[in-house]
């Protein structure tokens, strides 16, 4: 990444509290262009700050862009379901 | 029933007054550790959060405690399979006010948090505020006054020379 700029930064905070979403709503939901949002994004997942997923939305293409929270938030719930398939076999 | 499903759910019916304590807001901020249940601490009083439960359709129960060092009260309950258990913010050291939004779940901020895990004071929580001291540096001075003040500096010590756990948290330098 280039640098962490106020914007980026704001926008890695949006990311970070919210539960995953398109980068179109990303855009809209902090009033910015979509290009540069998107742009800000792919760095920010360059640094490996966020993730983007593709994903298929009512038919259409979308990249969904996770904070670290979630990511960690998946982990745990994987976990949980592995740790009770091990105690049912049990 | 996912875990964070579970979690979403149970501050929904507990919302505003709930945040998320324990495991789950660990894994948050970054502690790599399991836990199979829901910790919240609520600044309502226990039979208004039995109440709002049972609105809800989940069975809770109130275990109430006069020993000294005890919360003087947790509800508890199984909410499609996942225990989960709700205590008094005001003796958790959970302000409401003080909290934050992670991954769409509101979470108590991570003094409150560090607060909430000095005065349960098990290896398990100074684990975890061990943890989140060698992620977070500048955080290592709240921490040891909050365990010192309720009395478990040396085990908060004891973790913090934990090679195993500075190998796993301790910020890379390169």
């Amino acid at each position: 990444m280039t640098r962490m700029t106020r914007r980026k930064r704001e926008l890695l905070a949006e990311i970070e509290k919210s539960l995953p979403m398109s980068i179109y709503r990303l855009a809209r939901q902090t009033g910015r262009n979509y290009r540069r949002v998107f742009d800000h994004v792919k760095e920010l997942a360059g640094a490996g700050l966020v993730k983007i997923r593709p994903d298929v939305r009512n038919g259409r293409r979308v990249s969904m862009v996770e904070g670290i929270a979630w990511q960690r938030l998946q982990r745990l719930d994987e976990l949980f379901v592995f740790k009770a398939e091990i105690d049912a076999a049990q | 029933m996912q875990l964070s499903e579970a979690a979403r759910r149970l501050l929904d019916i507990l919302d505003p007054e709930g945040v998320l304590i324990g495991g789950i807001c660990g894994t948050l901020y970054g502690v790599e550790r399991f836990t199979r249940d829901v910790d919240i601490a609520a600044d309502l009083d226990a039979e208004t959060i039995v109440q709002r439960l049972n609105d809800a359709g989940i069975d809770a129960a109130v275990r109430r405690s006069h020993e000294p060092g005890d919360l003087s009260w947790v509800v508890h309950g199984l909410f499609e399979g996942i225990e989960f258990q709700v205590l008094p913010a005001s003796e958790t050291g959970v302000d409401h006010g003080s909290c934050e939004i992670k991954a769409g779940l509101r979470i108590a901020d991570i003094h409150s948090f560090i607060a909430s895990k000095c005065i349960a004071a098990g290896q398990q929580d100074m684990h975890d505020v061990a943890a989140l001291c060698l992620m977070h540096p500048e955080l290592e001075a709240f921490c040891r006054k909050s365990a010192e003040e309720h009395g478990c500096l040396e085990k908060l010590e004891s973790w913090l020379n934990d090679r195993r756990l500075q190998q796993r948290y301790s910020p890379r330098k390169d």
